[in-house]
């Protein structure tokens, strides 16, 4: 997922990532602590161990008839780990791997752990290699890891599950809210969310309460200023009608204008403050129809419509948004056409409006501004873009050259909405 | 004919009633939902002309209403709502014709014929009756080729007869069809529109059945 271009960080990845890291921070740190209070513990075990070796020396000393000899004993391996140094009063201290020790008691000297006592005109030196200490003590260290990885791994992948399962109703709500359509202002179901994620659905059902308001409002708003802007001109019209049918038929024309007019402002207000964004769905072949049939006969007359034998088309597009579309598109052909509009609706998704149109002419892309001899609002154009873009359909202009002359050419492409559809499975019945 | 007007807006209705009658149509007119059910209620109607936004609800609910009661007379919706979906939902509450304001009064005239004429099985405007001609649509008639002038009571007399062609009408349907609630109905205005008529088009364009009422053979 990615918000304006940006990945998005995840949420239970990153707690997942924390926590393992935490957990794993711990059980680091206890296991250092207990490698140095094993160290410890086994030191002291250790030194015991030469202090025991000294006294038993010591005794045998007194009842040996030896006890005058000097000698080096290795009491364990080949000399590394434990040995024994015995030296009468007298006698030159024979070879050990340990320097001279001054005093009895306890010495660390040339990596040798060293207990010298003195007994029966005789010294007595035991010595530990202090590296075989060190691997003694990393064995039971190494030891205690080999035991206690594994469940450190069991540890870390309850820890990703647990966020996981923990993480669930605000994975669940994340899933119902982008599953939402624009249109959808129901309110978010807070039932089954826990404490933290409620504030957020209060404050989001509020808000899509106060748009659906104000939606409410401004569909509510088109409609009236459409009946107050209309039922006047009406009224008006049917007045001169009767009064005057002379100057009736004189201004019958301006007040049309006028009308179409309204209309396409409102249409333009309409599709800007994105009222267009039902999902339909529409016929477009009906809707097709019902505006060929409202508009005036003479220029119905001037317009072809080649449904390629299709009964309906349905599209999942909100039918007042296609109608504004199709009705702008043909306006803007009939208003600037020199001939015959030509409406071509194919299976696939796709309307063409084509008509010749006079040398020079051009679209007008800016708003208000007309072709000579239109008596369009230059609204057309604007509000084909803004409904196009709103619905999801492709929009292309162009001027064609033929051999009738130069044609306006508007193709409008459904074919997205439709391919929507089948994804989502959708049918329609317009 | 005999036509209802649901128009809320006064200027507007007064303006349609006044055209419509002019074109010899015996129009009502209701102002609201309550007077027009009131209306369709106690007459017959070859037309109603309903706008939608009515100050005690919408025309949509009496057209509903009217159809579920099996009610099949034609209905024209005259709106000032635009919108696609409107209409569609117009039309799909059975409505027969939808027309947007501003409209022009001479195509609300012609689609109210079309839909009447339709309504009684005779899509036809145009009509042969012996050495008569008779186009319904524009409300004339021609009598060996030359057409004959007829005032809008002549013709609105005439015009019932030809939507009941065959049928006797009486004395009492062929007022209805004439005179709305607040005309002053004539004692013998049907037997002088008759003589007139039988002057214009011929003596045997309308018959009489003697204690029954008229007929157009």
């Amino acid at each position: 997922m990615t918000v304006a271009g940006a990945k998005a960080w995840s949420l239970r990845g990153r707690l997942s990532r924390n926590m393992v890291l935490v957990v794993s921070l711990g059980w680091f740190v206890t296991i250092l602590v207990t490698a140095l209070l094993i160290n410890h513990e086994f030191n002291e075990m250790l030194d015991e161990e030469l202090r025991a070796l000294g006294d038993e020396t010591a005794l045998l000393l007194d009842s040996s008839e030896g006890a005058r000899l000097a000698r080096s004993i290795s009491v364990s391996g080949d000399g590394d780990e434990r040995v024994l140094r015995i030296t009468p009063l007298g006698f030159a201290p024979p070879p050990a791997p340990w320097g001279v020790v001054g005093a009895d008691g306890y010495a660390d000297s040339s990596g040798w752990r060293v207990l010298r006592m003195t007994a029966e005109n005789a010294t007595i030196e035991i010595g530990h290699n202090k590296a075989w200490r060190r691997e003694e003590v990393v064995e039971a260290s190494l030891g205690l890891l080999v035991l206690v990885l594994p469940l450190v791994a069991v540890i870390l992948l309850a820890v990703r599950r647990t966020v996981g399962l923990s993480l669930a109703p605000a994975r669940d709500l994340a899933k119902r809210v982008a599953e939402r359509g624009p249109e959808d202002f129901t309110p978010v179901s807070a039932k089954g969310l826990p404490a933290e994620l409620l504030p957020l659905v209060t404050s989001l059902n509020a808000y899509t309460d106060r748009v659906s308001h104000l939606r409410e409002a401004e569909r509510a708003f088109v409609a009236n200023a459409a009946h107050e802007l209309r039922t006047p001109i009406a009224a008006l019209r049917a007045r001169l009608e009767v009064e005057d049918p002379k100057t009736a038929a004189a201004v019958q024309p301006v007040l049309d204008r006028l009308a179409r007019r309204i209309e396409r402002l409102l249409q333009l207000a309409r599709s800007e403050a994105g009222g267009v964004l039902g999902k339909g769905p529409s016929d477009l072949l009906r809707i097709l129809r019902l505006i060929r049939d409202e508009m005036p006969a003479a220029q119905a007359a001037r317009l072809v419509i080649d449904d390629h034998d299709q009964e309906t088309l349905d599209l999942p597009v909100d039918p007042d948004a296609l109608a504004i579309l199709l009705r702008n598109i043909i306006d803007n052909a009939c208003e600037n056409s020199t001939g015959l509009v030509r409406v071509s609706v194919w299976p696939e998704g796709k309307v063409v409006v084509e008509n010749p149109v006079a040398p020079g002419a051009a679209f007008q892309e800016a708003r208000f501004a007309s072709g000579v001899g239109s008596t369009g609002a230059g609204l057309g154009l604007a509000i084909m873009a803004a409904v196009s873009q709103a619905i999801g359909a492709g929009l292309r202009k162009e001027m064609v050259a033929g051999d009738g002359g130069r044609r306006a050419r508007v193709e409008v492409d459904f074919m997205p909405l439709l391919a929507r559809k089948t994804a989502s499975g959708g049918g329609a019945t317009g | 004919m005999r036509l209802l007007l649901v128009e809320d807006t006064a200027d507007l209705a007064e303006s349609v009633l006044r055209f419509l009658r002019g074109e010899g149509h015996a129009v009502d007119h209701a102002p609201d939902l309550a007077s027009a059910e009131a209306a369709m209620d106690v007459a017959s109607y070859a037309c109603v002309v309903l706008d939608l936004g009515l100050p005690d609800g919408s025309g949509l609910d009496l057209l509903r209403r009217c159809r579920r009661a099996g009610d099949r007379t034609p209905v024209i919706v005259a709106t000032a709502r635009d919108q696609i979906s409107d209409r569609i939902a117009g039309l799909d509450a059975g409505a027969d014709d939808y027309i947007v304001k501003p409209f022009d009064l001479g195509e609300l005239s012609a689609r109210i014929r079309a839909n009447a004429r339709r309504a009684q099985g005779q899509p036809d405007s145009r009509i042969a009756l012996g050495d008569l001609v008779v186009d319904r649509a524009a409300a004339k008639i021609w009598r060996d080729g030359h057409e004959q002038r007829l005032t809008s009571r002549e013709w609105a007399l005439f015009d019932a007869l030809l939507a009941a062609r065959g049928r006797v009408l009486s004395k009492a349907a062929l007022e209805e069809a004439l005179y709305a609630f607040d005309d002053a109905v004539e004692g013998n205005a049907v037997e002088v529109y008759v003589s007139r008529l039988r002057q214009k088009l011929g003596a045997g364009a309308v018959e009489t059945r003697r204690g029954m009422g008229y007929l157009v053979p």
